[in-house]
């Protein structure tokens, strides 16, 4: 029940905030950890998604911090109306695509939250047109991937995650700082 | 004969060289990459004749003729290898020691036996590409697209591959959705469709990006053409890259060319795996195996021996040459699959038909007697390709 509430939120929260710096990407990542975490007190091998919140949480809090430094561009209202509107038909489509009956129906809903936390955060990160707001959506449907590895409980699936949230980190503090080092918010 | 170890010497020897290079003193470096990586396509061709996996894990040489594309990274890394020019500085060496890392890692997104593990291999392979020109000076925003490209296609294939797992064909109202979301994505890290401008322009920067569009093809071809018989959707990301990339041809300059013509190249590949049937895979396997000679030419200078010319000449879609075998197959392939496409399919590869030759005689610089060898011994390869596919299709027209 708790998962389920969880999840439904973060679905909520992927639609309407995917691609926003700062403390929407803090709440979307706790989110995230926090459905991690709740599937591991119902999982028969609770490691897999402790491993995965702690790599979330690992990872977004450093990324909200360095994205907070930079200047952000915020998204227009076309921008906006892009990221909820098309995250809204996706998550529809993430709904209609995972049948019923095919997985049960608790990974039923695990599949549906992670498409839609994936698939809201590669379309922010294709609408938006600054570079912070771009990064802001990938950390989001990295979170999704993390969250599927996590509650998929595959340990190669986690392994590559988290090779590459490390790896968006890396990029987003090489990249980034030197495409907006003139722009610092401070 | 299977040898239990032959696949994991083959796919742990690129990451054994990567590490002896980077350690290796700068004067000798380039004899080394050369004896390593020639040692690697070894091990890997030897893998791929005898077959077998690796125990406990999900890697094993690719099924039926798509076994070919296993020993294609390290082909282009040996190749790139002898056509690098001695004497380089320590950032060559990195960026070469890099090059075996990457090669390493499409060889093992090549193994890969379903397309989930394949999708998160592939994805290692793009990001640590798309970080080699994001380290580049000058190249924050050229790195930042590429790494922004290849992440979106792998967060979209990795769900496709779930998808195709957990809801076999025909079991909901969407369940064509895993395989599109899977070809779409993996289509965004090889540069397919309008991905192709971004990843064929990572070919300007540093020798670990320039191969980068060849490294990421193989696999994800390798990887599409077992999805299913005939997958529409790859072809159409293939004819849409060939659309791209052929429209700017007539009017570019001649390195530029060669590079729209690797994309071209690619993109046929796609055409013929998204075919399926009997000669799709056959047809892409000659393709990819065109685009994995062509490659490193690609970033090399214009200068070179005469059997260097001839290979550039080889590497167009010409009678005698291997790629015009596979574009045969893959003509074949898209009409068993649907003979409304030989139409757009054709006026794609009329400007590419009109390529130069291999130019007039220039003499030649100090490096290309060295060059010329590895140069005679691939234009060899693909005429004898070319007589193998061949014999290949007489054999099956007289069987059937």
């Amino acid at each position: 029940m708790m998962l389920s509430l969880l999840l439904g939120l973060l679905i909520f929260l992927s639609v309407i905030l995917s691609g926003m710096r700062g403390w929407p990407l803090l709440w979307h990542g706790g989110l995230v950890a926090a459905a991690l975490l709740a599937a591991a007190r119902d999982a028969a091998d609770p490691l897999p998604p402790c491993l995965a919140a702690v790599a979330v949480v690992a990872a977004i809090v450093p990324l909200a911090w360095g994205l907070g430094r930079l200047e952000d561009v915020p998204p227009s209202a076309r921008e906006r109306a892009v990221c909820m509107g098309g995250g809204l038909v996706l998550t529809v489509l993430a709904v209609i695509a995972v049948p019923q009956g095919m997985v049960e129906e608790a990974a039923r809903l695990d599949l549906i939250a992670a498409l839609a936390v994936i698939l809201c955060g590669v379309l922010a990160a294709a609408a938006r047109r600054s570079v912070v707001g771009q990064c802001a959506g990938l950390a989001c449907a990295l979170d999704g991937l993390m969250l599927l590895a996590g509650l998929s409980g595959r340990g190669a699936m986690l392994a590559g995650a988290v090779m590459l949230l490390g790896a968006t980190m890396l990029v987003a503090f090489v990249c980034l700082r030197r495409l907006a080092w003139g722009r610092v918010a401070e | 004969m299977t040898l239990p170890f032959l696949l994991p010497a083959a796919l742990c020897w690129p990451f054994l060289s990567m590490a002896v290079l980077a350690a290796c003193p700068q004067a000798s470096a380039r004899s080394a990459g050369i004896g390593l990586s020639a040692t690697g396509l070894g091990l890997a061709v030897l893998a791929a004749c005898a077959g077998g996996g690796w125990a406990g894990t999900p890697l094993m040489a690719p099924p039926g003729v798509l076994r070919a594309l296993l020993p294609l990274p390290l082909l282009t890394l040996c190749l790139s290898c002898v056509l690098s020019p001695a004497g380089g500085t320590p950032g060559q060496r990195a960026g070469g020691a890099l090059t075996h890392g990457l090669a390493g890692g499409a060889t093992v997104a090549t193994a890969c036996t379903d397309p989930l593990s394949g999708a998160v291999a592939i994805g290692g392979v793009a990001v640590l590409a798309a970080l080699a020109v994001a380290t580049a000076r000058g190249a924050a925003r050229a790195g930042w697209d590429l790494f922004r490209l290849g992440l979106s296609g792998i967060l979209l294939a990795v769900p496709g591959a779930m998808l195709l797992s957990a809801a076999p064909a025909g079991a909901g109202r969407l369940d064509g959705l895993g395989g599109v979301l899977l070809s779409v994505g993996l289509g965004a890290v090889a540069g397919l469709g309008p991905a192709a401008p971004v990843v064929l322009a990572a070919e300007e920067y540093a020798m670990p990006a320039a191969l980068a569009p060849v490294m990421t093809a193989v696999p994800v071809l390798r990887h599409l053409a077992v999805v299913g018989a005939s997958q529409w959707d790859t072809m159409m990301l293939g004819i849409a890259t060939i659309w791209l990339v052929v429209l700017p041809m007539r009017a570019a300059p001649a390195r530029r060319r060669d590079r729209l013509a690797l994309g071209m190249l690619i993109g046929l590949a796609a055409v013929a795996a998204g075919a399926g049937g009997r000669a799709g895979p056959a047809g892409a396997v000659a393709l990819l195996v065109s685009v994995a000679l062509l490659g490193p030419l690609v970033g090399a200078s214009g200068s070179g021996g005469v059997a260097v010319r001839w290979l550039r000449a080889a590497l167009a879609l010409r009678p005698p040459f291997l790629p015009f075998g596979g574009l045969v197959l893959a003509v074949l392939a898209v009409c068993d699959a649907a003979p409304l496409l030989v139409g757009p399919l054709l006026l794609g590869l009329a400007p590419g038909c009109m390529r130069a030759g291999p130019g007039a005689d220039r003499p030649g610089d100090g490096a290309s007697a060295v060059r010329d060898r590895p140069a005679w011994v691939a234009v060899a390869l693909l005429l004898a390709g070319m007589v193998v596919l061949t014999v290949v299709a007489m054999a099956d027209g007289a069987g059937r």
